[in-house]
């Protein structure tokens, strides 16, 4: 059976857009969507004066067209201006026996506002046309690209808020920091000096109390560094200076630091390392800082007669390991997440039981960072914690 | 259902009651994050908790919130980008409902999970019509006519619907009958051409 066998308004519905010729290439019969769309093309009409065939190039014919098996045509309608362009994209059929071309296709059409354009509706198309659904698929992809802008824009927008609000807290901390820092060397010269008797001699409860202002302003200058570091970090301002460092040197200086303070409780200090001697390419002042931060940690968050371990050796290919482990409080499951975080110490009582701000940690991990390492932690509560610091191994001189 | 579906509560609420009830609304409905996004899937269960909160807090019965939704929904879709997929989904009343059906298969192409209602009408007149409402979702036949009335701007329509039959009371499916007349000076955009 013959397509052209089916009746006008069965071929209409499967073909909305379409039209049939004779061999002198006139109008027989043309679909009512496409009449709707061309009121001009009546029966008996040449097609070469309602359509410039611009796919595929020839000398158009019944032989021609004919000979068009598979062949994409590109159908430009000859429209009257301000009308909307229309090109029909389809295919022609021959049917040789009754010297007629059937032509079907669809309009080319690029988005729905095209379709809006030509008048067009969906019901337009026939049931199982994908064109429909490649024009819906477009607008919604359209649509989810606007959203996730609008989505993007907002983001940024909040980031700038809060990176503007980061930088005036960072500004102030910085402020403050410097304002508070003048004052406090006078009182921590003048304290010295009366320590030290330089200006005569004091009754010896005064020379308690001048100490204890010493010590109490070397305090508070620690967490004014603390705040300031950290400040700088936050603000962009810290940059790391490329030294050749012995790990060794570093371990020893902050133990030496660190001892009177051990001692004074009791606490064991122990250094071992499998890669003596070792240099590595590193910022030193900041790699004394992440050491004494760890090991200062360790000795203060320590029992009575506990043990602090610090052990330099490799982690596998990649890595340098800088272990610092201690017999102390152990820090609960719970607060190991925030423990790193700015201001922030294992349990709400930790800072009002053993002082400082909850910067060093944060300040520790942020210049490990700044090597290209990283700090990992396990602790259990009341056996004590193990604090590693990797740093890549191509950091070794 | 899509995050769309909760943006245009949260643009509705926001809209006729302020931010302040919106907010409240969300906290009773325990939605903690209310940046929906259009085109991720959320419970329907977030959806139902929106309606029964604002419904709870705002003193208004959930029948007329889901109308008031459904008269939303059209101008809202329209505004985020779906306005041309109503322009060419028909010239007329009759024909944008008899291809709804159509229209959701389409647009579930891209939202692979929508499950969507199906439509069916009959007994279509000058003036009227009846619209057979197939949903597995319960309870949301008052949006339907909410979604009726929302389409009188859009088709210059003056356009009434009553629930003749309703799957809650054991029909079936949800029945309504649909009244329409052409707005003084329009042209004619009921029934299908």
């Amino acid at each position: 059976m013959s397509v052209l066998s089916l009746d006008a308004a069965a071929l209409a519905t499967l073909f909305p857009f379409h039209f049939r010729l004779d061999a002198s290439l006139h109008f027989i019969a043309v679909s009512p969507v496409l009449a709707r769309l061309m009121p001009d093309l009546k029966h008996g009409a040449d097609l070469l004066t309602h359509f410039q065939i611009e796919r595929p190039v020839l000398r158009p014919s019944f032989a021609t067209l004919a000979d068009c098996h598979r062949v994409m045509f590109l159908l430009r309608a000859c429209r009257r201006p301000g009308q909307p362009e229309l090109l029909l994209r389809g295919q022609m059929m021959a049917f040789p026996d009754t010297r007629e071309l059937l032509f079907v296709g669809n309009p080319r059409l690029r988005e729905l506002a095209d379709m809006k354009q030509l008048g067009l509706t969906m019901r337009d198309f026939s049931v199982d046309s994908t064109l429909t659904d490649y024009l819906i698929l477009i607008r919604t992809q359209q649509t989810a690209l606007a959203e996730a802008q609008r989505l993007a824009t907002d983001l940024a927008q909040a980031r700038d808020v809060a990176q503007m609000a980061s930088n005036s807290k960072s500004e102030f901390l910085a402020n403050m920091s410097h304002e508070l820092r003048t004052p406090l060397n006078a009182i921590l010269g003048f304290s010295e000096m009366i320590t030290n008797q330089l200006a005569g001699p004091i009754p010896p409860n005064y020379q308690g109390y001048a100490d204890d202002i010493h010590k109490s302003g070397r305090l508070l200058l620690a967490i004014i560094d603390d705040v300031l570091d950290m400040a700088r970090i936050e603000a962009g301002y810290h940059t790391l200076d490329d030294d050749i460092v012995e790990v060794d040197d570093i371990v020893r200086d902050c133990l030496h630091l660190l001892e009177a303070r051990a001692e004074e409780r009791e606490i064991t200090l122990a250094y071992a390392s499998d890669l003596p001697g070792v240099r590595i390419r590193a910022d030193g002042r900041a790699m004394k800082q992440i050491c004494l931060n760890l090991l200062s940690n360790a000795v203060k968050f320590n029992k009575w007669d506990g043990e602090v371990e610090i052990r330099f050796t490799r982690n596998g290919a990649d890595h340098l390991a800088l272990i610092f482990r201690d017999t102390g409080l152990g820090i609960p499951t719970e607060d190991l997440p925030r423990l790193f975080r700015p201001f922030q110490q294992a349990g709400a009582t930790t800072t009002r039981s053993f002082g400082g701000t909850g910067l060093g940690l944060s300040i520790t991990r942020t210049l490990v960072e700044m090597h290209g390492g990283r700090i990992e932690l396990a602790s259990t509560l009341d056996q004590g914690s193990t604090f590693t610091v990797l740093l890549p191994a191509e950091r070794l001189v | 259902m899509y995050g769309l579906v909760n943006i245009a509560a949260k643009e509705l609420i926001t809209g006729e009651f302020g931010a302040a009830a919106w907010d409240e609304i969300r906290h009773k409905a325990h939605i903690v994050d209310d940046d929906f996004v259009g085109m991720h899937e959320y419970p329907d269960a977030t959806t139902y908790r929106i309606i029964e909160a604002a419904s709870e807090l705002l003193g208004v019965s959930g029948a007329d919130l889901l109308k008031a939704f459904g008269q939303y929904w059209t101008r809202f879709v329209a505004r985020r980008g779906y306005g041309e997929l109503l322009e060419v989904s028909g010239n007329s009343l009759v024909e944008f409902l008899k291809n709804l059906d159509n229209m959701h298969a389409q647009v579930g192409l891209i939202f692979p999970s929508l499950r969507p209602p199906s439509f069916r009408v009959t007994d279509i007149g000058e003036d009227r019509l009846t619209l057979h409402y197939f949903s597995e979702r319960p309870g949301l036949s008052p949006m339907v006519i909410g979604l009726l009335e929302g389409l009188e701007a859009h088709f210059q329509l003056s356009i009434s619907a009553r629930q003749v039959a309703d799957k809650a009371g054991g029909h079936d499916h949800d029945i309504f009958e649909v009244r329409f007349t052409q707005q003084p000076g329009m042209p004619a955009t009921g029934a299908a051409s």
